[in-house]
């Protein structure tokens, strides 16, 4: 059996080479949840000596270096020692433009049950997601018929109180929550997307043709169109 | 009086070096020691931690003992690679207060100097409440055990930078959790500590801190951790004697100063003294 010494010098290499891995494929922060997790799973023998916590045990083993979001105090990760914290530190948390980490896919839309399941309180210690076909089912208690495949969300893989913070944030910082979910189980944003409402839409026509215009472009060109308030009335009035 | 404070900044260029020099009419009782390195070894490299070792041992050697407020601060810019920050916590770790300087001041001599003046004046009180452990209460506080050969995870811990980034309040309380733990060692029919290999470690006396004030070990290492633990003074002379739990001859394996490994199996001793810095007496 390993004696103390030789698991804290083990758990802090494994900590830089994670980080340090991180960093040069994706360019921003590895999140000390993601570092935890993969500790838990890939060295279990590390739980001995990150007795007090994983940021505890890197204040005590400064082996990579820690940064917190300025705004969103939850967001804690690592960088390498090398790597200059620059003044805007969120900059450390946004990701590389040729990253293609699922946490880039800031503003996917989520079956509302699965969006919630990150928010609200969880009644005990395992918060259960299913999905199947018919789509995804939450709940508290561990299903006794399991459809499909189910995952579970704990209490540290949630949204955290963002009190007096802005709606945006809030939304940022789930849509981080659920990005950061999914990596750790490596899941696909696919799996939880809200079903496409086309229902409603008229077959042919105009609007349809406008609809239509967008199909091929991606999230982000999508997030940056605007549309004056007053067109919308036009085209629903159209409808 | 005069409060000796050694301080030792790794790694500095010629123009750092020789500001750096100008705090000794600032600071009272300070002994700068900030070799020059070349251009190559400058900041926490292998070549300039050894060049700060030798000199350090070199300033110390002056002084055959040191007082209880002696200080030993050690300087460097925040190092760039984990294995530089290794490198250094296995020389100086042990003996030494480290503190960093924030890399934005690389290349700017007067700031480096007026971080280091500023940042020491916060330190103080922070080194008095280690000194308070290290030297008035030896006896009962880990904090001067003899790191390579007590093993329990008290020592685990200490091995570690822990007190870094600790304000004067959270440090005085990690240092009463580390004597709780300590305290739950205690064999008191025994009257001393007992580690994770059943061997009973009793403080000296006193009294019985007579012989070599601070053993020096073969290397510099273990001559500065034979003066100083975590930038405070050791009591000249404080060794602990150590047992067996039965009573029975010393059959384990210790670790000298220089970390080599002496096996007590065929020396038929029934106690040995160790040091804070792992100084064994009587020596083979």
């Amino acid at each position: 059996m390993p004696d103390q010494d030789s698991l804290e010098t083990t758990t802090a290499k494994l900590i830089e080479d994670y980080v340090q891995k991180h960093w040069e494929d994706k360019g921003s922060v590895h999140y000390l949840s993601n570092i935890g997790s993969r500790l838990k799973r890939e060295f279990p023998e590390s739980q001995k000596v990150i007795t007090d916590g994983l940021a505890e045990f890197i204040r005590r083993n400064p082996v990579v270096k820690v940064v917190q979001h300025p705004k969103i105090s939850q967001k804690i990760g690592a960088v390498p020692l090398y790597v200059n914290v620059p003044e805007q530190i969120e900059e450390l948390f946004a990701k590389k433009a040729s990253s293609s980490s699922s946490s880039d896919r800031r503003w996917g839309s989520y079956e509302q049950a699965f969006w919630d399941a990150f928010i609200q309180p969880i009644d005990g210690e395992v918060r259960y997601v299913c999905v199947d076909e018919a789509g995804v089912d939450v709940s508290d208690t561990q299903p006794t018929e399991i459809k499909g495949k189910c995952y579970e969300i704990r209490a540290e893989d949630q949204t955290k109180e963002l009190t007096g913070v802005a709606i945006s944030e809030r939304v940022a910082a789930t849509h981080e929550a659920i990005n950061t979910w999914l990596e750790k189980n490596a899941l696909e944003q696919e799996t939880f997307s809200a079903r496409k409402q086309n229902g409603n839409r008229r077959v042919g026509g105009r609007m349809d043709e406008f609809f239509d215009l967008f199909e091929g472009l991606s999230e982000e060109d999508l997030a940056r169109i605007s549309i004056p308030l007053d067109i919308i009335f036009k085209l629903i009035s159209t409808k | 009086m005069k409060i000796d404070h050694y301080i030792v900044f790794i790694g500095a260029n010629a123009a750092l070096s020789t500001e750096l020099g100008s705090m000794k009419s600032r600071i009272e009782g300070a002994h700068i020691v900030a070799p020059a390195v070349k251009k190559r070894q400058v900041g926490a490299t292998q070549p300039a931690i050894s060049i700060a070792m030798d000199a350090l041992v070199s300033e110390l050697g002056k002084t055959t003992s040191h007082s209880e407020p002696a200080r030993l601060s050690l300087w460097l810019y925040d190092p760039e690679k984990a294995d530089q920050f290794r490198g250094l916590w296995a020389a100086f770790g042990h003996s030494a207060w480290i503190e960093t300087v924030p890399r934005s001041l690389v290349n700017k001599v007067g700031p480096t100097r007026e971080f280091i003046e500023s940042r020491i004046n916060s330190i103080r009180p922070l080194l008095h409440e280690v000194s308070s452990a290290a030297y008035a209460k030896r006896k009962t506080s880990p904090l001067p055990l003899p790191l390579r050969n007590f093993t329990s995870p008290i020592t685990a811990k200490l091995k570690t930078y822990w007190y870094n980034d600790l304000d004067a309040e959270s440090l005085s309380k990690q240092i009463k959790s580390f004597k709780m733990q300590f305290r739950q060692l205690r064999e008191k029919t025994l009257d001393g500590y007992k580690d994770d290999k059943a061997l009973i470690f009793s403080p000296a006396k006193d009294e019985e801190c007579h012989g070599l004030a601070h053993p020096t070990g073969a290397g510099g290492k273990a001559f500065t951790c034979g003066r100083f633990r975590y930038g405070v003074a050791l009591f000249a002379g404080f060794h602990y004697d150590v047992r067996d739990a039965k009573n029975r001859p010393l059959q384990s394996d210790l670790e000298t100063s220089f970390g080599t490994v002496r096996s007590l199996k065929s020396e038929k001793r029934s106690y040995i003294n160790i040091f804070p810095n792992d100084h064994l007496l009587p020596e083979k």
